[in-house]
Formats: structure tokens, C-alpha cells, sequence
């Protein structure tokens, strides 16, 4: 079956199946103008499945989205407004532990490729993340995405054309180290501190920072003992349960 | 878990003085209904506990008499969050006012969630760093209540929402037990904390909060302009915000709030000011409420028509002016007439060299603009917290007024501008400015005052009824143009019945269930529990 999507190019969002592999989902924005605001390597992985590695990216990366609950056939739209105060965020809600619900459907933050350009980052690892917060700022950067590798920085910063600093290189996207693992963890909310990028790239995490919309996430070289794995969504009611025990226990 | 306390040890009331203090929050509807007689239901008792034991414990007695719980921060919110029976026990957080700790190195800040919102911004500022958040409400609002409502503050575009900012929460849920998230919480995930974001007192009683601070930037820069018709305002503002320039203030106010404020002549060879300060903490010391001044939008319309009565006689001034409202068409129809245009408020903060960096980019993203120089922005900055203090004017002339915030995507910002202020124009004068600004939408914010007969009769054509009638309109309205029902002030009991036919909550339902089996958590607030 042909995959739907749905380009809304004021808002710069797109609409398509959380299920989707992201790649798919690229290709096809590419041959709009536009791209998902990841760096390559785009996960092979669905949204839904980024979405469960990288709860803390969820509502920069998706605006709204139509979510199941298990055993209600009512699918449920979450609201379609950039930002609300409406009560808990039902789009968090989706990816909590265990996940109250799951992502069918989303309409996604898109970035125009005609707006936004591509700065490939390769230098030592010292000092990297007053570096690459001042390098975000001053190129009116959109997405960070940055790894160690040994002693050097590997990164780089997607941002907008209009910027008036030069590059210093090319774009180079192809060169961007892979992604080492599928191992996510959540990292602050709000705006990326230095702090946080220089330690993670200092244990070998690969950052993706949005500042825009407050949110970053670090992706682990290897599976951490005790860290969350994907659950299956299970009946509200006792996913509910499950999550008040959860916040009892943590306290 | 029984509580260790005895609630004989925790300070309460149940005197009239007291009861009658935390009735009710500023809810317009509460003040029309004081203003034409008609008794507020006072709570059983108001508690004032000091820590989370003697919350737990509340809660423990609470729930063994079967009886609502109401938290209580500074009373500040606008949408009936707080509304007891005469067998409730308010919980008011106030004395829960203590910076735990404020970490330089991580960037964060332990607080409870009674500290009101200037003095936590004082402390930090002391410090070297701002939380960013500065809603207009900052002298008379808690951490908690930002955190129950979704708050959003004069900043956002920069520095985020109130759910942007909160990276912990501790509590006490509806079984009297400790509850914690985290974003970088194993067992929960990072969506537990965005559940208990926006509760709104029905999930649990908030206790503290872990919130991510930032260094003051140095320098800020700020500009007024004018553009030359709403359409480009908005344009300009959605390039602005999609340029990736990241700017710290983006304010489009509609000409009509235009008109009514201090006029500036245009200065299109001033050269840029980067001053030395950030916008953040700017005005936290000088702009605190004034007795004389102009806070409320309505107060120039008020001011104005009063030097038109030649013939005044003493309150004379002030029964045309509840007459003028209670024909909002005619007075809109004369409002119209004005010749303004909108005007905008930018503002940039960070390094020099960053702002210089910036400033290119900011320019090139308005469309059909007049510079209007560094003045009207720094009058703003001066004066952006006076707002939450003069309401009273207006309702001791016989009228009303109250604001409704909303968000949309771009393409519906101006339908929705226009439909909502078509919508009103027999019941209510209507204005707005849009802030608030994201790459994909912003929020709307109206601002809207009518009249009608006053006293306790009722009927279809007193201030009760016709307010009643502007809200059920405006909410149409929303709910018509797929825009959220709030942005920042929350649902409470104002848009309670249109919020719970809303499918999202189903979830927050469930979670109550979870965390407040007994329903005794301010129930009936965002449509859960209660009547």
C-alpha cells in the first residue's frame, strides 16, 4: 500500500504513518524541498519507534499525532496547536513508562531544504560544548547532532541559510559518523547546557540537541544494565497503575 | 502509608476572614458575582502546611472524611482553578516557600512549589541566572501554579514554557503517598513529569519542583515597529520565528490595542541600541504594580472617555463608561474608526556579537515595517508586569473584562483573529495581541469587555449572563478554528465542559483514577471528577 502523506508548508509540517521507516519518510520530503529536522544517517527506525527510544524529543519532533489506546478502536487526536494548556500532554503520555498509548499517525516538524543548510563540525573533543552551543547560536542553527570519536568531534549543526557567518567548511553530511547505537536516553529539557554535551560526547553519547524547542536527547554507545527498553502498550487503566507506582517508587 | 503527623500540628482556619481569602481566584466571573452581590461559597478550612509530611498527612484526613481538596498558590489564575463546596479543605501553599538549592554547575534549581514567582526570580538573578520565565501575573503567582497551569511567560519564544523549564516535581497524590518524576527518570521516562504538567491540582497536590535555570546574557537589544496592516505583522512574525534567529520577545499587538497605547513617531535613521542588561531580569525590581498607572488595555479607552464628559458630575464618568460597554457594537464601530496600525515589539538578547550576528537576519524577515526606534520597547520592558493589577476599574463602572489565549498553526491565526472578534462584537469590545511565537504557529491573545444591568437579579441582559454568553461564543470559536482551548492560563472550571468532551482526556481521566482514586483532588477542574 502506497504511504500517505500530507505537506502543510506553512506550518512546515508533514503528515504520514508513524509506523513508517523514517528513511521513507525522508525520501519523499526530499523530493518536496524539505527534510525531517534529523541528521544523516536518518534512523532506519519508524517514528513511533524514535519516539520510544527518544521520549524527550516527542513534542519538538511531533506536533500532534492520532494515538490507540489498547482495546479502544476510538483512535485519539492530540491537539493540533503548537503549544497548549490543556491538562497533561496526551502526546507525552504516549511514550511514558509503560506507554499509555500508541502512535498511529503524526504530523511532524519539517525544516524547508531551500531555508536551512548543513555545517559539518570536525574538531577535538576539548572544549566542544561551549564550542558548539556558541557555534548554534551564531548560525541560527535549528539541530545539533554531534558524536566523539576518540579525541575528535564529529557533528554537525543543521541551520539557516539566512546566517550571516560563512562557512568555515563545505557541507559534507555523508561524512558524519553513523549512529552507534540505538540505545536512547533522555538528557534535560529546555535548552541544551555545554555541560551536557561535553559529558556525553566525553562517554562517547551521541547528542541531538533541538534548542528551538528545548529538547535533546543522547543515544548510548552500548545497552546501559537496567535502562528502559520499549514496552508494549497494555490496557490504560493498568499502564495507569503501573505509572503511579512508578512515581511512588521513585519517591 | 499512614502520615507520621497529626494534622493538630499543622496551622489552619476555618474563620470567615481566612475561608473567604482563598474562595476564590480571579476568575472575572467570581468578580462580577462580588461586584452584584452574590455571596462566594467559602471552603470548610484553609491549611498552611510547611512541608510535604503535613501535605501527606491533609491528605490522609482528607481522604478518611471523603472531602475535596483545593491547592491554593497565590490565586492569581483567571479560570475558576479554584471553586470549593462549603465542605472543602483549601491546602494553601504559600508557607512552601523555600529554595531547596540552586546548582550552578548542573543549571538548576530546587524550589518549592509556594515560592512566588519575582522572588525566585530575585534569588536567581542574585546568582547570575534567570529562569526565563516572567508571565505577567509574576507578582502574585507560585512556581506550583505555573507548573498546575501550563504557564507561559513574556519570554517563551527564547526561553520556553513553563513544561520546557521543569526537569523534576515531587507531590503528594490522592492517596495521601509521595510521588517523583523526573525527566531522567528510568522507571518513569521523561513523559511521567508531562503528565503531572497542567494538572491543574486534580492528579496531586505539587510540592517542588526541579527547574532548569539559565546565565543571564549580557546584552539585549529591543525595537518597535509598525507594519503596515495585521497580515504583515503576522507574516513578518512567522519569517521571523522560521529564520532561526531566535528572538527573546515577538509581540504583534492588533491596532486596536495599538491605538489605545503610547503613540511613537517613526525613527527609521536611529541606530540600533545593543544595551548592556538582559531583557530577562530587566524591570523585575522597577515595573511591580503602581498604583496610578496604566495597567490594564482598557484603562486609555477608560481614560478618554472620561475627558469627554464636559458635564461630569462626580461618578458620572464612570456610568457612561459602564453604559459604553454595555453597547460594545456602537463602541467597536467607533474603536474602528481609529487610525492605527499594529505594532510590533522585538527583542534579541545574548552577546553583543550575537545580537550583532542577528540583527541582519531580524531585519530582512519583516515585511512592510516602520522602525519606530528603541523606545517603545524599552517602555514595555518597563512596564510589562503592570498588567494583572487594574482590573477593578472596569467592573466598579458596571462592566466586565476578561482574556482568552489561544495557539494556532500560521494559516489559521487570522480566520480565527477575525471570526472570534465578528463573534463577540454584540456582547464585548475586542482586542488582541499575538506573542507567544513558534515555527509553526503562535498564540492569540484577546482581550474583551462588555457591560450589561448589575445586581443579583440575573436575566438575559445583566453583565452574568452576557459574559456567560461572550465565553460560550468565544469557545465555539476555538473549538471551530482546531485552536487550543488555552494556551497558558489552563481550562479550571471556565472550559471544563467543552475540555471534556475532548478525546485526550481519556488518558488524564485514567490517570486519575491511578493517582486520585477517591476523586478528592480539586474535583471538577479540566473536566474530571465533580459536576
Amino acid at each position: 500500500m502506497t504511504p500517505t502523506f500530507v505537506l502543510d508548508r506553512v506550518n512546515r509540517l508533514a503528515r504520514f504513518d508513524a509506523d513508517l521507516p523514517l528513511c521513507i519518510a525522508q525520501r519523499w520530503l526530499s523530493s518536496q524541498g524539505f527534510s525531517l529536522p534529523l541528521l544523516r544517517p536518518i534512523p532506519g527506525a519508524s517514528l513511533h519507534q524514535l519516539c520510544q527510544r527518544a521520549p524527550s524529543l516527542v513534542e519538538a519532533l511531533v506536533r500532534d499525532a492520532v494515538l490507540h489506546i489498547h482495546g479502544d478502536s476510538t483512535p485519539l487526536q492530540t491537539l493540533s496547536s503548537p503549544r497548549a494548556a490543556m491538562g497533561p500532554s496526551a502526546l507525552a503520555a504516549a511514550f511514558c513508562h509503560p506507554p499509555l498509548a500508541r502512535m498511529k499517525m503524526a504530523n511532524v516538524r519539517v525544516l524547508p531544504l531551500a531555508d536551512v543548510t548543513s555545517d559539518v563540525m570536525d574538531r577535538p573533543r576539548a572544549g566542544a560544548g561551549a564550542w558548539l552551543l556558541e557555534q548554534f547560536h551564531q548560525r541560527h542553527g535549528f539541530v545539533l547532532d554531534v558524536v566523539a570519536v576518540g579525541d575528535r568531534l564529529h557533528g554537525a549543526l543543521m541551520r539557516a541559510r539566512t546566517a550571516t557567518t560563512d562557512l568555515a567548511q563545505p557541507s559534507r553530511l555523508s561524512s558524519l559518523p553513523a549512529a552507534r547505537s540505538s540505545t536512547f536516553h533522555t538528557a534535560s529539557a529546555l535548552l541544551p547546557r555545554a555541560a551536557d554535551i561535553q559529558q556525553a560526547l566525553d562517554r562517547g553519547e551521541r547528542v541531538i540537541a533541538w534548542p528551538q524547542w528545548w529538547r535533546m536527547t543522547k543515544t548510548q554507545p552500548r545497552p546501559v544494565r537496567g535502562a528502559w527498553s520499549p514496552h508494549p502498550t497494555i490496557p490504560l487503566d493498568a499502564a495507569c497503575e503501573q505509572l503511579a507506582q512508578a512515581m511512588r517508587r521513585s519517591s | 502509608m499512614p502520615a507520621a503527623l497529626s494534622v493538630s500540628e499543622i496551622l489552619a482556619s476555618s474563620d470567615g476572614v481566612d475561608t473567604r481569602a482563598v474562595a476564590t481566584d480571579l476568575w472575572p466571573r467570581r468578580l462580577i458575582e462580588r461586584r452584584d452581590g452574590i455571596a462566594a461559597t467559602l471552603p470548610q478550612q484553609v491549611w498552611w502546611p510547611q512541608s510535604q509530611a503535613e501535605v501527606q498527612a491533609i491528605v490522609h484526613a482528607a481522604r478518611a472524611q471523603r472531602r475535596p481538596i483545593v491547592p491554593y498558590g497565590a490565586g492569581s489564575g483567571v479560570c475558576g482553578g479554584i471553586s470549593p463546596t462549603t465542605q472543602t479543605w483549601v491546602i494553601d501553599l504559600k508557607r512552601m516557600d523555600r529554595i531547596i538549592r540552586i546548582d550552578p554547575a548542573a543549571h538548576e534549581v530546587v524550589v518549592e512549589a509556594g515560592m512566588v514567582g519575582d522572588r525566585l526570580e530575585r534569588r536567581l538573578n542574585e546568582a547570575g541566572f534567570t529562569l526565563g520565565h516572567f508571565p505577567s501575573s509574576i507578582y502574585s503567582s507560585t512556581v506550583g501554579g505555573w507548573f498546575a497551569t501550563r504557564s507561559a511567560g513574556q519570554l517563551s519564544s527564547r526561553y520556553g514554557k513553563i513544561e520546557d523549564m521543569v526537569i523534576g516535581v515531587w507531590g503528594v497524590d490522592g492517596r495521601g503517598e509521595r510521588i517523583e518524576a523526573h525527566v531522567d527518570d528510568l522507571p518513569t521516562g521523561p513523559g511521567a513529569v508531562q503528565m503531572l504538567c497542567g494538572s491543574e491540582g486534580a492528579l496531586a497536590i505539587v510540592t517542588q519542583l526541579r527547574l532548569r535555570i539559565e546565565p543571564m546574557p549580557s546584552h539585549r537589544w529591543l525595537r518597535g515597529f509598525t507594519a503596515s496592516s495585521l497580515q504583515d505583522g503576522l507574516t513578518s512574525m512567522q519569517r521571523l520565528l522560521q529564520s532561526g534567529a531566535a528572538p527573546s520577545v515577538v509581540r504583534l499587538y492588533d491596532p486596536l490595542d495599538a491605538a489605545l497605547s503610547s503613540s511613537h513617531p517613526p525613527q527609521p535613521n536611529e541606530p540600533d541600541h545593543i544595551t548592556g542588561g538582559a531583557i530577562a531580569c530587566a524591570g523585575i525590581e522597577d515595573s511591580g504594580p503602581h498604583p496610578d498607572d496604566e495597567t490594564n488595555p482598557f484603562e486609555p479607552l477608560l481614560q478618554r472617555l472620561e475627558k469627554l464628559m464636559i458635564f461630569s458630575r462626580p461618578h458620572a464618568s464612570r456610568t457612561i463608561v459602564g453604559e459604553a460597554l454595555a453597547r460594545p457594537a456602537l463602541l467597536s464601530g467607533l474603536l474602528d474608526r481609529l487610525d492605527a496600525k499594529p505594532r510590533f515589539i522585538i527583542g534579541l538578547e545574548g552577546s553583543a556579537d550575537d545580537i550583532h550576528q542577528r540583527l541582519p537576519v531580524v531585519r530582512r524577515s519583516l515585511v512592510g515595517a516602520t522602525d519606530l526606534g528603541a523606545a517603545p520597547g524599552e517602555r514595555w520592558l518597563s512596564h510589562r508586569h503592570r498588567v494583572s493589577y487594574r482590573m477593578s476599574k472596569v467592573f466598579a463602572a458596571g462592566g466586565w473584562v476578561d482574556t482568552c489565549e489561544t495557539a494556532c498553526g500560521w494559516a489559521e491565526v487570522l480566520p480565527l483573529y477575525r471570526a472570534m472578534r465578528e463573534a463577540l462584537r454584540d456582547l464585548a469590545v475586542v482586542m488582541c495581541h499575538f506573542s507567544h511565537a513558534y515555527i509553526d504557529g503562535c498564540s492569540l491573545y484577546f482581550t474583551f469587555a462588555g457591560g450589561g444591568t448589575t445586581g443579583s437579579e440575573g436575566g438575559p441582559r445583566s453583565s452574568l449572563s452576557r459574559y456567560d454568553l461572550a465565553w460560550e461564543r468565544a469557545l465555539l470559536v476555538l473549538r471551530k478554528h482546531g485552536a487550543a482551548l488555552s494556551h497558558h492560563h489552563g481550562i479550571g472550571r471556565l472550559k471544563a465542559h467543552v475540555a471534556r468532551s475532548d478525546g485526550t482526556m481519556t488518558v488524564l481521566a485514567a490517570m486519575k483514577r491511578a493517582l486520585d482514586p477517591d476523586g478528592i483532588l480539586n474535583p471538577g477542574v479540566l473536566g474530571v471528577g465533580g459536576p
